[in-house]
């Protein structure tokens, strides 16, 4: 120890300097609390560990999905431990902030040290210093300490296991392979699915060194032999984390698995990602330990923060550190050292590859190709990724190139060097040293400190809201665009992060739109119809009962736009409007302490409930609502999603009909703004022409794609038609090739594969061709006939292409899921849309399959199957009052008339014919709009021109399709004139009509009443999140079990060997039939473990249900006849952790035993 | 293969050095874009003087260290270090090359020290 101390007394003093720096970072009380994976757990560690990682399911995800927080189980004990010596959240940040910056320091020392002393080399022990501080202090790893996440602590765990695995193989002694189970064991957070990135790009290049150096050292056996023994001890230790992490990935319905085998998911969007960001990465900044200038400025530090400009202000200096290895480089001499440094300098080189990307275009192409590896996403941030083995094996070079350097140099060079180096190494640092890098500003904030101190206020409403008793979930208000929590702190800082409500209470809360998954679509169109009696149904079915509301102003306003969405702020765009929605949704308040309040939704629907009828939908999510509303007064329902296995357990179906018109609809209202061109033509000489022919069939070759080719033709027929109008058609003769580039035209649009392209170019067509009928027309071409003739045989065709759409009738075709009588349903979407449905429909002729039927709510017999829907006779209403009125616009006079019930998104029809053809009809709506100006929210009155026509030359008439838009008020109809007078009562040279489209839903539903068969009586009881037991009485037949929880197939059913009557019953729902007891959080009892061996209960009955939970459908034969008994619901993975803990924790006790026995033989012999 | 290489090389050796000198000049101060033929034709021409001369890694090495130099007295005087291509950026990945092809050589050399 003595000799230790003394060799090493300057690094220790070093580490311990280091160690001291983050007590001055913040003032006291202040902590910061981290990025996205969080850091809250400094806060209050035994929660955190009770909540959150003890558990496979933990309530951080709303619906539940969250993935396990398993290996932060001895971390958080070892934090608890840390906490209770410290005693305050600042204490304990600052303490562990500390030990992970020193003892990187020193570990990276250390290994310096090793290496430099493996060949008899002399150690300077100032380039193992500078190596440890330029590895700790480097801009490129700085950063992370912003919002640091859990891959933080790696500065300071990788080192050390890369340390002991050098140590065992120079030295053979398996005191150093038994010395990395405690790291293994205390950080298995680091070694988790979560920080998969951060530990197999560290571990991998790790790994190629040990290999290469083992064999450099002829040390192959000793190495392989460590390292399958450091594999072991690993698995075993980790073993509670790793078999669970397996198992989730293993299995079908597991998050991690969904995370990695989705290709929809946003783990799978790498390249993209990738791409958008590796253009931004410089070399340059790389090579010289350098942060990266260009994506930091875009996406996290405020451009021209002069804590960022560090590096780049006084780039130059920076040189030294590339300058010095590659001196380094040409000055070994000695073989052993010169392999030494060629291994590190050739992974140094492919590290900087990797954390460059942008590496001439054959070196980008080749790291877009590492995308296809399975799992290789995760890196697509690359440049923080690879970042600390680049680090890591950049520090170790360094140190070796020095002491070459100082080997060969005088002493006061040496001196000098030091200097230099520390300076370099210190400066490059100071933004970190200084504290200003943790003490930033929370991104796209307007100032709001990072580090923050819990508001006393906050922890207070904690207490209370700890206490409600029924397990509801929490919506917690106001919304942000991520599924995270703002919160303002005693300093005026904030916590932005995961939400605290699921992580100090222990409820699951939906914090941002995100979290509602799926469910968003349809939620988000409630919240903007103000829809709150629909809105509340939708959330009992995520089984929320609780809203909390934070009405503090401050953070809304320093937030302007993230982590609000402009959605967000347009529909609540101050508090008040988040506090009356708040209020809208939950009436009765439960704890409220300024700003805080917590309140609970009417009738909530509980966690465990019988279903009163299992519906079958015919259709996915977004299918819900229609079957939401038509649910009535009922909520014990379950609803099928397209779950064809689990349609012989529905008692009623329901299926939405798909509108077979909108497509056509969508496609003839496309804008054709373009005007038809004639290119200019000059007269040609033979040959010039035959030149002319060439130039144009090359520019049609040259055509992307067939639509282009089209437009070419297109546009070549207008020039025909400009050259035979212009000079005489007998020269020119363009009559042929105006023919041929047409009819290739129309011939080829049938073969244009995207729908509404194919429109598109039809409706462009038509307009070119009426319009070279009018140019020939007004010429006084000889054969103006045939023209003619032609033109008309060609839009004839054309018309043949466009979509046959009738305003008077719509089509629809419905999927029924079963035979049997079904009623018709007709509703909008709105309660407006839904109106004008019914007054339509009044004058509608219904056909079902070419048979006319009775009408809306009638029964109607139907096969399983797809069926056709008519509704004939529609639209015959004009909105028009036919009374013009003068307006104007500037100097610009119109005429408009009002269109009468002007709806928000609906369809409409506009006809008419004009005997003058010189006007321009609009169609103008007045709506609200989002006010302008940075930082104003809300909307205000508006008026924007939908839609413009101009009479069809030849004949006057004309004819539009178009939609109104969201948040409309009022439509009119304006008619400008070019030139002339245009005065009121001239209306009449128009016979204008405008038509409302309807689009109704048509919900068939089969005409099945609610069950009348007595369903049981159920008391459930929550033990831990991954088990729950119900008393079930009264079960004399079948019934469905809805748990409304994320479906897994992990959950499993048992059926109780005893029956326990609960002592306390916190709340009772629908009379009594349904009662929840106390919740309790016991992780381990002498029940813990009794359904371990047995066989579960309904297991073929267990069914994913309202999109997300799960329903177990229970039989008597599956309870073994019994009417009264107990059920035990639980999640089978959860055992993986009991046996994993188990046996890790052995290890990890043996491990200690064993090191401490080690030690007393070393200091003994 | 690298036997004829050698000999072509060899017989072109008075080029080679012009050649790549102006070449990387000219490709760092005047060609603004990234062009992979001509970092690949230069960077082969490098190979070329490598075999006709029977350069060492070292070499190569004090290339990428004239290199750095020069990207320093770049960066010194601040020489478009604006993006999307500076010549700073160019004359460092020029750096990064010849540091590639300069360890090539010297794991080559060492292996074959080694036999």
């Amino acid at each position: 120890m003595k000799n230790f101390w003394k060799k090493n007394k300057i690094a220790v003093l070093v580490a311990l300097i280091l160690f001291i720096i983050p007590f001055f970072w913040f003032k006291p009380g202040e902590v910061n609390y981290g990025g996205d994976s969080t850091r809250l757990y400094f806060y209050n560690p035994s929660v955190w560990r009770d909540n959150i990682a003890l558990y496979f399911i933990n309530p951080l995800i709303g619906l539940g999905e969250g993935l396990p927080n398993f290996s932060q189980v001895p971390f958080l004990i070892f934090l608890v431990f840390l906490k209770k010596l410290l005693g305050s959240p600042f204490l304990l940040n600052n303490v562990f902030n500390g030990l992970l910056l020193g003892g990187g320091f020193f570990l990276v020392y250390l290994i310096s040290r090793e290496l430099a002393e493996d060949n008899g080399q002399k150690s300077f022990l100032f380039p193992e210093i500078i190596a440890g501080l330029f590895f700790s202090l480097s801009p490129i790893l700085i950063y992370d300490w912003e919002r640091p996440l859990s891959s933080i602590n790696q500065i300071f765990v990788y080192p050390a296991i890369f340390w002991l695995w050098l140590k065992y193989i120079k030295t053979k002694k398996h005191f150093f392979l038994g010395a990395t189970i405690p790291i293994f064991y205390l950080f298995s957070l680091n070694f988790a699915f979560p920080t998969a990135p951060w530990w197999t790009a560290f571990f991998f290049f790790a790994f190629i060194f040990f290999l290469c150096y083992s064999v450099l050292q002829r040390k192959l056996a000793v190495f392989l032999k460590g390292t399958l023994v450091l594999l072991g001890i690993f698995i075993l230790t980790t073993s509670f984390n790793f078999m669970p992490q397996v198992a989730d990935i293993v299995s079908s319905s597991g998050s991690a698995h969904q995370m990695i085998f989705n290709k929809e998911s946003s783990g799978n969007q790498g390249l993209p990602y990738f791409l958008s960001v590796c253009f931004r990465v410089r070399l340059t900044y790389n090579l010289l330990s350098q942060s990266q200038y260009i994506p930091l400025k875009d996406f996290i530090v405020p451009a021209g923060d002069l804590v960022f400009n560090f590096g780049i202000k006084f780039l130059p200096l920076f040189f030294a550190y590339p300058l010095a290895v590659i001196l380094g480089l040409l000055l070994v001499k000695e073989k052993k050292r010169k392999n030494l440094m060629v291994l590190l300098f050739s992974l140094f080189l492919i590290l900087l590859f990797l954390m460059t990307a942008n590496l001439t275009g054959l070196g980008l192409r080749l790291y877009k190709s590492f995308f296809s590896l399975p799992g290789f996403s995760m890196f697509r941030s690359f440049y923080s990724k690879f970042s600390f083995p680049f680090i890591f094996f950049y520090a170790l070079l360094l140190s070796l190139a020095l002491t070459e350097i100082w080997s060969k140099i005088g002493r006061n060079a040496r001196r000098l060097t030091a200097i230099l180096f520390l300076f370099l190494t210190i400066f490059s640092g100071w933004p970190f040293i200084s504290g200003r890098i943790v003490n930033g500003s929370l991104w796209q904030s307007e100032g709001v400190k990072i580090p923050t101190q819990i508001d006393p206020q906050y922890e207070k409403f904690i207490e209370g809201v700890t206490g409600v008793k029924p397990n509801l979930k929490i919506l917690s208000l106001p919304l942000l665009a991520e599924s995270y929590q703002l919160l303002r702190g005693k300093n005026d800082g904030a916590y932005f992060g995961p939400s605290t409500l699921p992580i100090l209470t222990g409820k699951n809360a939906f914090s941002g739109t995100t979290g509602f998954s799926v469910f968003w679509p349809e939620i988000k169109k409630l919240i903007e119809e103000e829809h709150l009696s629909e809105l509340k149904k939708y959330l009992n079915l995520l089984n929320i009962g609780y809203v909390f509301y934070n009405s503090d102003n401050y953070l809304f306003e320093k937030f302007p736009l993230n982590p609000y969405s402009e959605w967000l702020k347009n529909i609540f765009p101050d508090q008040k409007a988040v506090g009356r929605f708040a209020s809208g949704l939950a009436k009765q308040k439960l704890v409220s302490e300024d700003p805080y309040t917590f309140l609970k939704i009417d009738d909530p629907l509980p966690h465990f409930y019988v279903s009163r009828e299992d519906v079958y939908v015919a259709g996915g999510v977004d299918l819900l609502t229609a079957g939401l509303s038509l649910s009535g007064n009922e909520s014990r329902l379950a609803y099928f999603l397209e779950n064809p296995q689990a349609k012989f357990l529905a008692g009623s179906f329901f299926s939405i009909a798909e509108d077979k018109d909108m497509e056509k609809l969508l496609a003839l209202s496309v804008n054709i703004e373009e005007e038809v061109f004639y290119p200019y033509v000059k007269r040609k000489s033979p040959l010039r022409q035959k030149l002319s022919f060439i130039k144009e069939r090359w520019d049609k070759l040259r055509a992307v794609g067939l639509e282009e080719l089209i437009k070419k033709r297109i546009f070549y027929a207008n020039k025909r038609i400009n050259e035979a109008v212009t000079f005489s058609e007998e020269t020119i003769g363009a009559y042929g090739d105006y023919s041929k580039e047409i009819k290739s035209a129309v011939l080829s649009l049938s073969d244009i594969e995207v729908y509404k392209d194919r429109v598109r170019l039809a409706l462009w067509l038509r307009k070119n061709l009426k319009d070279n009928f009018s140019k020939i027309n007004s010429s006084n071409l000889k054969n103006s006939a045939d023209w003619e003739k032609i033109i008309n045989e060609y839009l004839a065709q054309v018309e043949n292409v466009l979509p046959q759409f009738r305003p008077d009738q719509r089509n629809y075709s419905i999927k029924i899921p079963k035979e049997g009588k079904y009623s018709l349903l007709f509703q909008g979407q709105t309660d407006a849309k839904t109106e004008q449905v019914v007054s339509e429909l009044s004058r509608a002729v219904i056909e079902i399959n070419g048979q006319k039927i009775e009408r809306s709510g009638s029964e109607v017999f139907l096969k399983e199957g797809e069926t056709c829907l008519v509704l004939k006779n529609l639209g015959q209403k004009n909105l028009l009052s036919g009374i013009w009125e003068k307006g104007w616009e500037g100097k610009t006079a119109y005429l408009f008339q009002e269109i009468s019930g002007w709806l928000p998104e609906n369809w409409y029809y506009l006809k008419g014919t004009a005997q003058d053809k010189n006007i321009k009809i609009a169609i103008v709506e007045k709506y609200k709009g989002q006010i302008e100006g940075l930082g104003r929210w809300g909307y205000e009155d508006k008026f924007r021109v939908i839609k413009e026509i101009k009479p069809d030359e030849k004949s006057g008439s004309f004819e539009l399709y178009f939609k109104s838009l969201e948040r409309a008020q009022q439509g009119s109809v304006r008619i400008y004139r070019d030139s002339g007078e245009l005065t009121e009562g001239k209306q009449n040279f128009l016979n204008i009509k405008v038509i409302p489209l309807i689009e109704p839903e048509v919900v068939v539903k089969n005409s099945q009443n609610l069950s009348n068969q007595e369903i049981p009586q159920i008391t459930f009881s929550k033990i831990n999140p991954t088990k729950y037991r119900i008393l079930v009485e009264g079960a004399s037949g079948p019934y469905s079990l809805v748990f409304s929880e994320y479906f897994h197939t992990g959950w499993k059913l048992y059926l109780s060997q005893s029956r326990n009557y609960p002592q306390s019953i916190s709340a009772s729902y629908f009379d009594g039939e349904i009662r929840e007891t106390d919740h309790k959080n016991i992780f381990l009892d002498k029940n813990t473990f009794e359904t371990w061996g047995r066989k579960p209960v309904a297991e073929k009955g267990h069914f994913l249900v309202n999109g997300y939970a799960n329903l177990w459908y229970i039989t008597p034969e599956d309870t073994g006849g019994a009417e009264n008994y107990e059920l035990i619901v639980e999640f089978w993975p959860q055992r993986l952790f009991y046996l994993g803990i188990a046996g890790g924790t052995l290890v990890f006790s043996v491990s200690l035993f064993y090191l401490a026995y080690a030690l007393i033989k070393t200091k003994n012999e | 293969m690298i036997k004829f290489l050698r000999k072509i090389a060899f017989r072109f050796r008075s080029f080679l050095w012009p050649v790549l000198v102006v070449g990387i000049l000219v490709d760092i101060f005047f060609i603004k874009s990234n062009s992979d033929p001509v970092t690949f034709f230069l960077l082969f021409v490098w190979i070329l003087t490598v075999l006709a001369f029977n350069l060492k890694g070292k070499h190569s090495f004090i290339a990428a260290l004239v290199l750095l130099l020069l990207a320093q007295v770049l960066a010194i005087f601040r020489v478009d270090l604006t993006p999307p291509v500076t010549s700073l950026e160019k004359t460092v990945v020029w750096a990064y090359l010849f540091l590639a092809v300069g360890v090539i050589k010297q794991v080559k050399e060492l292996m074959a020290t080694k036999r």
